[in-house]
């Protein structure tokens, strides 16, 4: 137990100690992030989370209007509820992905794209938020020794506040894959339509959901070319900490080696692109239609019960003043 | 269906002061087929865009001249009225298609039109029973093959109801079986539905049979305008051009006593022409003839056994539930230039990727010269094997041509007792002496080829992997490339692995050839003997050169080896034929 004090001593009372745990807590974050994401979403699964998954799902056969919608509402209802009901939201945006079935790989990639920017905001909270009185919930405060970096320690309020935070953003997030991952380009440009937005909105939409595969495989060809020219982009293992930085740095300074090329080829292809949109006589004609039109189904209506639903008790629940937004 | 006539025009790109067009003057009448050829740069793309419209609408330059569609001027009409008339098919499938799964690409030019949904079931049922694509309608055109996608974006261009279709280089991203596809497709629709045809094309000796016309363009002019057996009166110009000659057609000029001033267009019309000459009797005699030869080295076998440049031994390799390689052992000796072949889809680039690195096979193990291949440390592999990519331009990176070089250098590791290649030495040996300082893409595709190989080469690698090094080149810069590339092996001694669709530069440079099928060797030996075995290379989905295919013709299908060219088949008739070349 006297060991166990000892080093809790150091780390925290000993201004040695407390420098180096302050240096931890600083770092530690921002290096182990990019690694994580890299390692558990690199390119490949980049591109399974900006592309259609074609399933026979009760999700994919919605209207694309109501998944549109959805994203959308429940965005601004996270807006309104206080964090513990947003984390209660988060549970409600659940279902769309139990009745989806996603593919384990593309969870995983989900998973890594939603939880990531939610530890960053916690850790960047909990060390840089500044409002009311953090200074005396301060968990650990940091010494002098590092008072450079402009937090004065990690504090509870701003954990809780990154939490707070972190909620909404998960709730968005989960609920524009769903859009992403059911909803096909022509849906798409056909609900774009029905909302009476111009079509160009849409086609752009869904030119950039065929683009970004295109553009990661490009990029995934770019960086295996550099590397075949000796440029070494090999991930270290945990433990070869030396060599770490070094790979960092040799990441950040290929960004703009590959970003050249990237660019060229990809404005080459949109310029094609956008000839064909032309040829196609697309906007020749103020009215458009389809071949395909969505029919409302029984599915359909219980899902915008369900969205409206769910918006009347959150109404509800906000007018009586329970899960109003606290601060 | 109207004429399409083009009126002296002539065309310049902005901000440069050469014409790419000069003075064309054509009328192109309805229902032809149009094969236009002509080296890299000759204008021809120009004139395919500037036939449908998009140029000047949408790419923007000097333009004098006028094109009409019967008699109304194209610069009149909108570019929506224009496709309903003249459609226009690009070269990269991918870049031209804007939906998610056939139907709704085939739809989306009708629904843009406004027409009433019965009309665009109609058209799209229709445009894709043209292109034959009727059962995948509702498939999703990620998982569809090159050729499919290409049928694909000639269906969506077709829902337009145009009566002209304009291609530029359709095949040129498509291994031989989409090739086939694309190129039916486009027979179907000119000789069963009258269609007019612009086909901008390389691949001469595929198309040559069916097309109406051949134009022949150089520096902005049509300098050949004839039916195909009068276009190549002139070989020596299309020489001169770098244009591909149809085999046939050399052969029929260098026994102009045999074909008595006719012109052969297809293997089937040299073949009728031959077979009851005492020709073939030749070649099956000199066929027995080394078949006896074989007999006898074979009893004396003198392959001394060295060690291998690279080797796959029992490589398996699996995504998912799907085998991409079964059981696969090869070994290629150092100095072999080895190509290998296949359809789309047979394993070809995961042979390549395993040797370099890549990734990781699932069974089995991949050697260079003894030692295991480092998978997943390109970087580190890249000291022993280089890897030039399909698109040379993907390896390029840097402001200047030295810098390029420099990169490499700075990115090195020496390695003791080696002396490297210098800078000046590097760029000696890929001939860019004068362009040390030019920004690499102001290069032609050809100098920028030959950059990416000399970047290779500080690495000081001795096996080179070469992925499609002469796709999208026209026949006189991929020979000079390929002329290239085997100088710099017999000079440096490197060993070559090179995955091909182009069967002529495998049947003049590889000194053996493997030919992959669904992921297991199905042939595997010089390529004289491998092109002879047709049975085998139908069932792999690979047609052999023309004249090779003429040759086990004219043996009975039995020949042991055949010609790979035009030259080494009129050698073997040699003493009997009087031979003109």
């Amino acid at each position: 137990m006297s060991v166990v004090n000892g080093i809790a001593q150091f780390f925290l009372h000993n201004i040695v100690g407390s420098t180096v745990l302050g240096y931890i807590l600083m770092f530690v974050v921002p290096l182990a992030l990019p690694g994580v994401f890299i390692k558990l979403v690199g390119i490949q699964g980049l591109r399974h989370l900006f592309s259609y998954e074609p399933k026979a799902s009760i999700i994919h056969k919605l209207d694309p209007r109501l998944k549109i919608l959805y994203p959308l509402v429940v965005s601004t209802l996270s807006v309104f509820l206080n964090w513990n009901y947003v984390f209660l939201l988060l549970f409600v945006t659940i279902i769309p992905w139990i009745l989806l079935r996603t593919s384990a790989q593309r969870l995983r990639v989900v998973l890594t794209m939603v939880l990531a920017p939610a530890i960053g905001l916690i850790w960047s909270q909990g060390l840089f938020y500044t409002q009311g009185d953090v200074l005396h919930h301060l968990l650990f405060p940091f010494p002098a020794t590092i008072s450079w970096f402009g937090s004065p320690g990690l504090s509870s309020t701003g954990l809780l506040n990154g939490l707070e935070q972190a909620g909404r953003v998960i709730v968005a997030a989960s609920a524009s894959f769903i859009l992403l991952f059911t909803t096909k380009p022509s849906e798409i440009i056909w609900a774009f339509y029905k909302f009476r937005l111009p079509a160009a909105v849409g086609l752009a939409f869904t030119a950039a959901l065929r683009f970004v595969p295109q553009l990661l495989e490009r990029l995934s060809v770019l960086l295996k070319a550099m590397q075949v020219r000796g440029y070494d982009l090999t991930v270290p293992r945990w433990w070869e900490l030396r060599e770490w930085p070094g790979y960092v740095g040799r990441v950040f300074a290929c960004i703009p080696i590959v970003t050249v090329p990237l660019l060229i080829d990809s404005l080459r292809s949109t310029s094609v692109m956008a000839m064909v949109a032309d040829a196609r006589a697309f906007g020749s004609k103020p009215e458009r239609t389809v071949l395909r039109e969505h029919t409302l189904t029984t599915a359909d209506i219980i899902a915008i019960c369900a969205l409206v639903g769910l918006t009347v008790l959150v109404v509800l629940l906000v007018s009586l003043h329970i899960g109003n937004r606290q601060m | 269906m109207p004429d399409l006539r083009i009126d002296f025009v002539s065309f310049a790109y902005p901000d440069t002061s050469e014409y790419v067009l000069r003075g064309i003057n054509l009328i192109i009448p309805k229902g032809q087929f149009v094969l236009l050829a002509g080296p890299s740069g000759c204008g021809k793309s120009t004139l395919a865009l500037a036939l449908a419209g998009l140029i000047p609408t949408r790419i923007a330059g000097d333009m004098e001249g006028d094109i009409y569609l019967a008699e109304k001027s194209l610069r009149a009409m909108e570019i929506n009225e224009i496709s309903q008339h003249i459609g226009m098919v690009f070269q990269n499938p991918d870049n031209q298609l804007i939906q998610i799964d056939v139907e709704s690409e085939v739809a989306f030019g009708p629904e843009n039109l406004a027409l009433p949904r019965a009309e665009i079931a109609q058209r799209v049922e229709e445009a894709l029973a043209y292109t034959r694509m009727e059962s995948l309608a509702q498939q999703e055109i990620f998982v569809l093959s090159g050729g499919q996608k290409q049928r694909v974006a000639i269906s969506a261009t077709l829902a337009m109801r145009p009566s002209i279709l304009v291609l530029d280089e359709p095949t040129s991203d498509l291994d031989p079986v989409g090739t086939q596809e694309v190129l039916s497709v486009l027979q179907t629709l000119n000789k069963q539905y009258g269609m007019t045809i612009v086909l901008v094309e390389h691949k001469i000796d595929e198309v040559i049979p069916w097309v109406d016309r051949v134009l022949l363009m150089d520096k902005g002019r049509v300098v050949v305008d004839a039916p195909p057996r009068m276009a190549f009166n002139d070989i020596p110009l299309w020489d001169a051009l770098g244009v591909s000659v149809p085999q046939m057609v050399r052969l029929a000029r260098a026994m102009p006593n045999v074909f008595a001033g006719t012109t052969p267009l297809s293997v089937d019309e040299a073949y009728d022409a031959l077979a009851s000459t005492p020709f073939a009797q030749v070649l099956r005699e000199r066929d027995a003839e080394i078949q006896q030869l074989d007999a006898l080295t074979l009893r004396f076998p003198s392959t001394i056994p060295t060690q291998a440049a690279i080797s796959w031994e029992n490589v398996e390799l699996t995504y998912g539930t799907k085998q991409v390689l079964h059981d696969l052992n090869v070994d290629v000796s150092p100095e072999e230039w080895v190509a290998i072949i296949g359809a789309n889809g047979s394993g070809k680039t995961s042979m390549a990727a395993l040797a370099m690195g890549f990734q990781a096979p699932t069974g089995g193990s991949v050697w260079h010269k003894g030692k295991p291949v480092e998978t997943k440390n390109i970087s580190r592999q890249a000291e022993h094997m280089a890897y030039l990519f399909q698109a040379a331009d993907t390896m390029l990176f840097s402001a200047t041509v030295e810098r390029e070089f420099l990169f490499g250098v700075k990115n090195r590791r020496k390695r003791k007792g080696e002396t490297l290649f210098t800078v000046d030495e590097l760029l000696e040996t890929v001939d860019l002496t004068a362009h040390r300082q030019s920004n690499p893409f102001h290069l032609s595709h050809g100098q920028r080829k030959r950059l990416a190989i000399g970047v290779l080469l500080t690495r000081y690698p001795d096996v080179l992997i070469l992925d499609e090094p002469t796709t999208g080149q026209d026949e006189g810069h991929a020979r000079a490339f390929l002329q290239f590339l085997e100088q710099l092996r017999q000079q440096a001694k490197f060993t070559y692995v090179m995955i091909s669709h182009d069967m002529q530069a495998v049947a003049q440079y590889a000194t053996r050839v493997i030919v992959l099928h669904e992921g297991r060797v199905a042939l595997d030996g010089p390529p004289e003997v491998v092109f002879a075995q047709r049975a085998k290379l139908a069932a792999s989905n690979i047609l052999p050169p023309p004249i090779a295919q003429l040759h086990e013709r004219l043996c009975d299908g039995k020949a042991t080896r055949v010609a790979l060219d035009v030259q080494a088949f009129l050698r073997t008739l040699e003493p009997v034929v009087e031979v003109r070349l």
